[in-house]
């Protein structure tokens, strides 16, 4: 055996035991344990949605609570008011949440950096009002509960929980492996050269204008997935689930698992649901959760800007003796700001 | 005489690059001094060191006391004013407000009579006091940026590249001005310039910087005179 | 007719708000290069420090004429520090950094409220006498009439120390070009929290004239956030006096807009300034009175 097989082996072995364990987990865990899972996966692909647009192409996006909110809204609305199933519902949320991301992602070409994080905000600040505004139809501020539940198919013979857990987690597989395949691509090494030197990305036929629409676009789109896993997992949306704080905290799980790396987002997933867990534990007043979060924020910025991938990484790597070469750091996004 | 700048063992440079090595020369009270060398010898390093804008190890002492602990702005108020590379105009002010901020450490009294001297020495800044300083021509924005940094009363002043960019007679009637200047006030002078020949008709004294070390010092006369010198910087 | 005199009143008086919340938007982004999307948290924190020391249920009852310059103090000294201790280690950092930054603020401003004060709704008296003039229909509050004048005042006030002061020449010299402002003697940090100081007093200004409309609590300021940033990208993100001619054309179009276009009605509101946002920033980014960036390579 050759030393890359083996090295590829010695990678592909972490990911595969953590993925039979996760397989495994209905079979262990309580039923809390499966729905705080559950939590996970939609955090860690509405992470991902996030990651992709302003961690690989550089558009900063606080805006990805109201594509997440129109997927879960769509889900919602279809399986309640207009008897649709689980299933068909989430080729309508996926198209929803992804036609108003390409259109969203249209005067991004022309809006870019801390303009776009602006239109975005705004974006994120009006998406609340808009159930309200329809409440005959959505049930305003109250929220709409989903009577119906994703259902497990009879000749498995499990438990719709424990189905539903599976049908989360096989998404956000799918949805890591497509986003690393993406990023691989020459479609990831345009986006990835956008991000870095918009400028220059025109003069190497990149076409800018049309990468940047099409990960607007997907970016939504995945965001409108995670949105149709929210409402599968909490059968309830109501405007206080998409407000803008939902949007900080996406980008505070994105800058904590490290933006631009396809791990990251896995682990801002696990942070933003375990944190809040875990902090009344130690004492912590939940109501100061944000709080901590925005401290946190404020720190890794400082102190780990590659957040805590590329501070694994760095760790991993003087550990094993690597030393990397002088002026080689964790590399640091920056947004596309010209 | 003890020396109004006195520089000993300076090593500095940008981030993990290390443009100056051990540098060891000084500046006495009222002398005019010119740094010569090559592109990339250090040059407007050693000036950016010696103002604070980036920080090196080594001792600097002015006026009587060490400095190379404070920031920009606290070594300016002791009186090292200094003229950037790029003349560093405020492009949106009036003539009037560039000097204004020239003097901003002085009490109000004394920026009136600072002001007038400037416009004695560059008239016409005078008579442009309120346009915006950057719609005047480079030549102009230079003498700005002496007469700014001349507001502040400065006991030494640092020139870089004065003649970047001016036309030849422009140049020569800079120099003469300074040369002026340092006449009337006493004020010292550091230049850095590729012009040496111009450079060195004004002053006192030379340092040559060469990799980041002093190669050559000695009177302008003697630098004037070292063939080798004349080869390398002076183009003859 | 009249219903329309109204709403031009009333539109006005809400824009001099959003034009204050403008300005002080507009103060930080010239200061330091970046929008500040903790400028509301920030005014909110300081309304609480005036309801607490002038509630007389759960604060300390002061008079609302020790309060309110008490609280617009303490926002000064907010922002002065919050710029020393949080911005500037950042300063010169890449602007995604930046925006982080801004929402961690955000973040722990906003929890911070709720949990030393409060995170109920608290009512908040107008320093202005309650009822108004009526002239044949049309109401002008004290409140609105006091909001314009009060702002108006600031605004002056404001102008006249950046244009007609040494320590405006300062702030105004560091903004531009704090390199050659530290080589002219200027402590470019102290000009930088002086200039934070005055924003986040501006800002707390227009918190405090709005409380009696939309009460105090820790979202009191969502929306005024918002529509200051449509103002300030109306009147160009870089002209203050762009930020309150922004304003009040906000404050136009949005009662214009809720009163005349049926769909949006009182609970989209908000969607007006979204809506004028994107189509400056689409059609002229940089906005009535502001300057193109140039494009960095």
């Amino acid at each position: 055996m050759n030393t890359t097989t083996q090295r590829s082996i010695i990678r592909a072995l972490p990911w595969t035991v953590g993925l039979v364990l996760l397989v495994g987990a209905p079979f262990v865990l309580g039923l809390t344990g499966i729905r705080g899972l559950m939590q996970v996966f939609v955090l860690a692909v509405a992470v991902m949605s996030l990651n992709l647009l302003t961690g690989f192409n550089g558009q900063p996006s606080i805006g990805h609570s109201a594509f997440i909110g129109l997927g879960a809204y769509a889900t919602a609305l279809a399986v309640q008011n207009y008897g649709w199933s689980y299933w068909s519902a989430l080729p309508i949320a996926v198209l929803i949440a992804g036609v108003v991301g390409a259109v969203a992602g249209v005067p991004a070409l022309r809006i870019r950096g801390m303009n776009l994080a602006l239109v975005t905000m705004a974006l994120a600040l009006v998406f609340p009002q808009v159930p309200v505004r329809l409440t005959e139809w959505t049930g305003g501020t109250a929220g709409l509960t989903v009577d119906e539940r994703l259902r497990a198919p009879a000749a498995l013979g499990v438990a719709d929980v424990a189905w539903q857990y599976w049908v989360l987690l096989g998404i956000a597989a799918l949805a890591f492996l497509l986003i690393r395949n993406v990023v691989h691509s020459s479609m990831g090494r345009a986006m990835i050269a956008i991000r870095d030197q918009h400028v220059a990305a025109h003069t190497v036929g990149i076409n800018v204008r049309a990468v940047k629409v099409t990960v607007f676009a997907g970016s939504a789109a995945i965001a409108g997935v995670a949105g149709w896993m929210f409402t599968v997992t909490n059968q309830f949306v109501s405007p206080g689930d998409f407000t803008v704080l939902v949007s900080i905290n996406l980008l505070l799980g994105m800058a904590v698992g490290g933006s631009g790396t396809l791990v990251g987002p896995l682990m801002g997933a696990l942070f933003l649901y375990y944190v809040p867990e875990v902090l009344p534990k130690l004492g912590v007043n939940p109501q100061l959760t944000p709080a901590v979060y925005g401290v946190l924020l404020i720190l890794l910025a400082f102190f780990l800007p590659g957040g805590l991938s590329g501070g694994l990484r760095s760790l991993v790597r003087r550990l094993s003796g690597i030393t990397a070469k002088k002026g080689v750091t964790t590399p640091q996004p920056t947004l596309d700001t010209t | 005489m003890s020396a109004l700048l006195a520089v000993r063992g300076l090593t500095a440079g940008y981030g993990s690059l290390i443009v100056l090595r051990d540098l060891d020369f000084h500046v006495d009270p009222g002398e005019v001094v010119v740094i010569l060398g090559a592109n990339g010898a250090g040059k407007t390093t050693t000036l950016r060191a010696l103002s604070g804008e980036i920080s090196g190890e080594g001792t600097i002492e002015f006026d009587g006391r060490r400095v190379d602990g404070s920031r920009t702005d606290q070594r300016a108020r002791l009186g090292i004013g200094h003229v950037p590379e790029g003349r560093g105009t405020f492009v949106d002010l009036t003539v009037e407000e560039n000097l204004r901020i020239g003097a901003y450490h002085r009490p109000a009294a004394q920026v009136r009579s600072a002001m007038d001297r400037a416009f004695g020495l560059f008239p016409t800044l005078g008579e442009r006091r309120a346009q915006l300083a950057g719609s005047m021509s480079g030549g102009e924005q230079q003498m700005l940026a002496v007469a700014r940094a001349l507001m502040g009363d400065p006991k030494l002043l640092l020139l870089d590249e004065p003649s970047m960019g001016l036309a030849p007679m422009v140049t020569a009637e800079l120099f003469r001005t300074l040369a002026e200047t340092n006449e009337r006030t006493g004020t010292a002078m550091l230049i850095v310039e590729q012009n040496a020949q111009i450079a060195l008709s004004i002053a006192d004294r030379a340092y040559v910087l060469g990799h980041g070390q002093i190669v050559s010092a000695g009177t302008a006369a003697e630098i004037r005179a070292d063939d080798s010198i004349r080869r390398a910087y002076l183009g003859v | 007719m009249e219903l329309l005199i109204q709403r031009l009143i009333d539109g006005t008086s809400n824009g001099f708000l959003y034009g204050a919340v403008a300005l002080a938007l507009v103060l930080i982004y010239r200061s330091t290069g970046l929008m500040n999307f903790a400028q509301g948290e920030m005014a909110m924190f300081s309304t609480f420090v005036v309801w607490k020391l002038a509630d007389e249920r759960l604060g300390f009852g002061l008079a609302l004429a020790i309060a309110i310059p008490a609280g617009i103090v303490f926002a000064f000294l907010l922002g002065a520090v919050l710029e020393r201790a949080v911005i500037r280690p950042f300063s010169g950092g890449n602007p995604l950094t930046l925006l982080i930054v801004t929402l961690g603020m955000f973040l722990a401003i906003n929890a911070l409220a709720g949990y030393i004060f409060t995170t109920d709704t608290e009512r908040l008296d107008s320093p202005f006498p309650s009822g108004g003039l009526s002239l044949g229909g049309v109401t002008i509050t004290y409140l609105e009439m006091g909001t314009v004048v009060v702002l108006l005042v600031v605004a002056l006030l404001i102008r006249q120390l950046f244009m007609g002061t040494k320590l405006g020449l300062g702030l105004r010299a560091a903004a531009m070009n704090p390199s050659s402002s530290r080589l002219a003697g200027i402590d470019v940090g102290r000009m930088m929290m002086i200039g934070w100081g005055l924003a986040s007093a501006i800002g707390a200004i227009a918190a405090i004239l709005v409380a009696p409309v939309v009460y105090v609590s820790t979202n009191m300021m969502a929306a005024l956030l918002l529509y200051g940033f449509a103002a300030a990208v109306v009147g160009g993100f870089d002209s203050p006096f762009g930020a309150l001619v922004g304003g009040v054309l906000v404050g136009l179009i949005q009662s214009l807009a809720s009163g005349y276009l049926p769909f949006i009605g009182t609970q989209l509101q908000l969607a007006t300034a979204f809506a004028v946002i994107l189509l400056v920033l689409l059609i002229r980014p940089q906005g009535l009175f502001g300057r193109l960036p140039v494009e960095r390579v």
